[in-house]
C-alpha cells in the first residue's frame, strides 16, 4: 500500500488551526481516517500525532509510515492518541508513546527530542 | 552469492588465453562470459550481458581502454581491473574510479588478490542494498534512535504467532518468517546479541504458526478414530478394549470376557494402562497415533516431529549493530540463498570444460557421472521447504568431505547430483561412486526415520571432441525424466 492511500492530494491550507501543536521548537500533526493530509507534508513535521479510531486504519497508517523507503519518513517519532482504553501491544510497540489529552503535549516533546538526536 | 560475469577486453590472443584460465581458477563464482580483441568487439558483449567484473586491456587496435570505457554506460557497482605493460595511467586509471592496476607481466597471487578484491567491493555494493539488508538497517535505526530493544511480542494476527513490531512491519504477512531469518543472520555477524523468549512450530511448507493438532491413523493417516481405554483384568491377566468388558450399553456394569468375574474397584481387580485407537476410516487399530498438524494457510498436513521449531529470541544492539544503525558499518547479512552455490550446472559446465581443455593435451582418462535420488521427492514432500534445503546442504558437505580433492560434485537440481571424476577410469569412478551413495543412504537413514533412498545413475568417460553439454545431456537422458 503506498503512503498517498492516507494522505490525499488536497491543499493543506489552515492546517495551522486544529491540527498542528507546536511545543517549543517542535511542530507536530494530527492524523486520522477523518482528516487526511498530503503525503510530503508530513516530512515538515517533528512528529506525528495519530488519532486512534479504527484498529485496522491505525495499523496501516503506522505501517504505511514505518515501511516507507525515506528515512525522514520511517524514523518519524509517532504517537497514537485516543482519550480512552488500551492498545493492542505490537501495535504499542510501533509507536513512540501515547497519550489520551491534547492540552500537555510535554511528554512527546521531550521523546521526540531524544529520539531526534539519537537518529 | 550469485555467479559474477567477467568480460575480458585483451588484443593479445595469448594474453587473452592467460586471462581466461586465471579467471576461471581463481574464483569459482567468476563466470567470464566473453572475450573481446578491440573495442568495437567489446562495446557489443558489453551491452549484450550484465557485466559485474571489466578485465581491461588499455592498448587495442582501434581504441583505448579509456575510450571504451567513454563509450560505454558504466554500471555503478561495476568492477574495473586494468591489465597493461605501461605504468603511465595510473593517475587516468584513478580518475576512472578503477578497482586494481595490474601491470604485466602480473603473478597469478597477485591476479587472485585483485579479483577477491573486486568480488570484496561488489558485494559490499551490490548486497548492502538486498532486501534483507536493508529490512535489517531499519530495524536497527528504529531500536538505536529509541533506545529500544527488538522484542518479539505474541500476536494473534501475525504469521509465526510472534510479532518483532519494528522488523516485521516492513513484511508482508506471506513473508513474516523472513524476519526470524534476518535476526538470527544478524546476530551471527555480531551485530545482535539474543536471549531465549520461547520456541515455536511452524507449517514446513509456509511457515504459518497457526495449526490444528490432532492424532492421526499411522496406516491411512486418516483423523477419524475412535479412542478406547484399555482394560487389564488383574485375577486372569486378561487385557482388551473397555468395551469387551460392557455387558450392555444400557449398565455400567464390567465382566471379564475371559473369566466371566464382575470387576470391582479399578485399582484393586482391574486398571486401565494404556488407551486403544481404532481407525473409522481403514478399521486400523493401534496405540501409538501419529500426531499431525494441518496448517490453517496452505493446508500441508504435517507430522509434528516434522514441523519447523525455531527459538524466538530478544536481541539487543551491539556496539557494531550500533554503528550499523548510524552508518558507520555496512551491514552485508551472509546466509541468504544458501543453495545458489550449491545447485549450480554452470559452474560444473565451466569445470568440465577445463577438463576437456586438459584431456586435448594429455592422455589420461577422465569420468563424469550423475546421481539421481528416485524416491527423494516422498521425503520432500513431508519435511518442507526448509526441511529440503538443510538436507541438500547436509548431503553437499557430507560429499564434499568424503570427494578426493581433484574431484568435483555440484547439484544439478534437487535430486540429481553430478561429479567429475579426474583422471580416473569408468572401474575406480564406479567404485568411488558406489562408496558415495552408500554414505548418502545412510545419511538419509539416520536423519528421516530409516527412509530408504533409491538411486539411478549413470557414468561415461570423457571425450575431448564433444562440448560439456554433449555430456550432460548424455548423462542425463539415462534417466526416466529427461530434459
Amino acid at each position: 500500500m503506498a503512503i498517498d492511500d492516507f494522505f490525499i492530494d488536497e491543499d493543506n491550507e489552515g492546517l495551522e488551526d486544529k491540527r498542528v501543536f507546536e511545543v517549543g521548537d517542535f511542530k507536530f500533526l494530527k492524523i486520522s481516517d477523518q482528516e487526511p493530509v498530503r503525503a510530503e507534508l508530513i516530512k515538515d513535521y517533528s512528529g506525528l500525532i495519530i488519532e486512534y479510531t479504527r484498529q485496522t486504519f491505525t495499523f496501516e497508517m503506522i505501517k504505511t509510515i514505518r515501511s516507507h523507503d525515506e528515512e525522514q519518513v520511517y524514523l518519524m517519532p509517532l504517537f497514537l492518541y485516543k482519550s480512552y482504553g488500551d492498545y493492542t501491544k505490537d501495535l504499542s510497540e510501533m509507536v513512540d508513546g501515547t497519550l489520551e489529552r491534547l492540552n500537555n503535549l510535554s511528554g512527546i516533546a521531550e521523546t521526540t527530542d531524544i529520539i531526534r538526536k539519537r537518529i | 552469492m550469485k555467479k559474477i560475469n567477467c568480460l575480458i577486453v585483451e588484443d593479445d590472443a595469448a594474453f587473452q588465453t592467460v586471462a581466461f584460465h586465471m579467471v576461471q581458477k581463481a574464483d569459482r563464482r567468476l563466470n567470464p562470459v566473453g572475450m573481446a580483441s578491440n573495442g568495437a568487439e567489446a562495446i557489443e558483449m558489453y551491452n549484450r550481458y550484465d557485466i559485474d567484473i571489466l578485465f581491461l586491456d588499455i592498448h587495442m587496435p582501434d581504441m583505448s581502454g579509456f575510450e571504451f570505457l567513454d563509450e560505454i554506460e558504466i554500471k555503478e557497482d561495476m568492477q574495473i581491473i586494468l591489465m597493461t605493460g605501461d605504468e603511465d595511467y595510473a593517475l587516468q586509471a584513478f580518475e576512472y574510479g578503477i578497482t586494481d592496476y595490474l601491470l604485466k607481466p602480473f603473478s597469478a597471487i597477485r591476479f587472485r588478490k585483485s579479483v577477491s578484491r573486486a568480488i570484496e567491493r561488489l558485494k559490499s555494493e551490490g548486497q548492502s542494498s538486498s532486501t534483507e539488508n536493508v529490512l535489517l538497517r531499519k530495524a536497527l535505526q528504529l531500536a538505536h534512535s529509541r533506545n529500544k530493544d527488538l522484542v518479539p511480542v505474541p500476536s494473534r494476527t501475525s504469521k509465526l504467532g510472534y510479532t518483532y513490531p519494528l522488523l516485521t512491519i516492513n513484511l508482508d504477512y506471506e513473508n513474516e518468517f523472513t524476519a526470524l531469518d534476518i535476526l538470527d543472520s544478524a546476530e551471527k555477524e555480531g551485530l545482535l546479541t539474543g536471549e531465549f523468549v520461547d520456541y515455536i512450530y511452524s507449517c514446513n511448507s509456509c511457515y504459518n504458526g497457526l495449526l490444528h493438532f490432532r492424532e492421526s491413523c499411522p496406516k491411512c493417516q486418516s483423523s477419524h478414530l475412535h479412542i478406547e481405554d484399555l482394560v487389564h483384568h488383574f485375577p486372569c491377566a486378561y487385557v482388551g478394549p473397555v468395551s469387551d468388558f460392557v455387558k450392555s450399553e444400557s449398565s455400567d456394569i464390567m465382566e471379564c470376557p475371559k473369566c466371566k468375574r464382575i470387576l470391582k474397584h479399578i485399582g484393586v481387580d482391574y486398571d486401565k494402562p494404556s488407551v486403544m485407537y481404532s481407525c473409522q476410516q481403514c478399521d486400523h487399530e493401534f496405540q501409538d497415533p501419529h500426531i499431525k498438524a494441518k496448517c490453517h494457510d496452505c493446508g500441508a498436513d504435517t507430522r509434528v516431529e516434522r514441523l519447523v521449531k525455531r527459538k524466538v529470541k530478544k536481541y539487543k544492539l551491539t556496539k557494531l549493530g550500533r554503528d550499523a544503525a548510524t552508518g558507520k558499518y555496512n551491514i552485508n547479512l551472509k546466509g541468504f540463498d544458501e543453495l545458489n552455490d550449491i545447485i549450480n550446472d554452470e559452474y560444473f559446465i565451466r569445470l568440465l570444460k577445463n577438463e576437456i581443455g586438459r584431456k586435448k593435451v594429455a592422455n589420461f582418462d577422465s569420468t563424469v557421472a550423475a546421481l539421481q535420488f528416485s524416491n527423494l521427492t516422498d521425503l520432500y514432500q513431508g519435511i518442507g521447504e526448509k526441511g529440503q534445503k538443510d538436507l541438500i546442504i547436509e548431503l553437499f558437505e557430507m560429499l564434499n568431505r568424503e570427494l578426493h580433492s581433484s574431484d568435483a560434485v555440484i547439484f544439478k537440481d534437487r535430486i540429481t547430483t553430478l561429479f567429475l571424476f579426474t583422471e580416473k577410469g569408468v572401474e575406480e569412478s564406479q567404485a568411488l561412486l558406489a562408496k558415495y551413495k552408500d554414505r548418502l543412504a545412510e545419511l538419509i537413514r539416520d536423519n528421516f526415520d530409516d527412509f530408504e533412498v533409491t538411486f539411478e545413475e549413470a557414468l561415461m568417460l570423457i571425450e575431448e571432441q564433444k562440448e560439456p553439454q554433449f555430456h550432460l545431456k548424455q548423462l542425463m537422458s539415462s534417466f526416466n525424466n529427461v530434459e
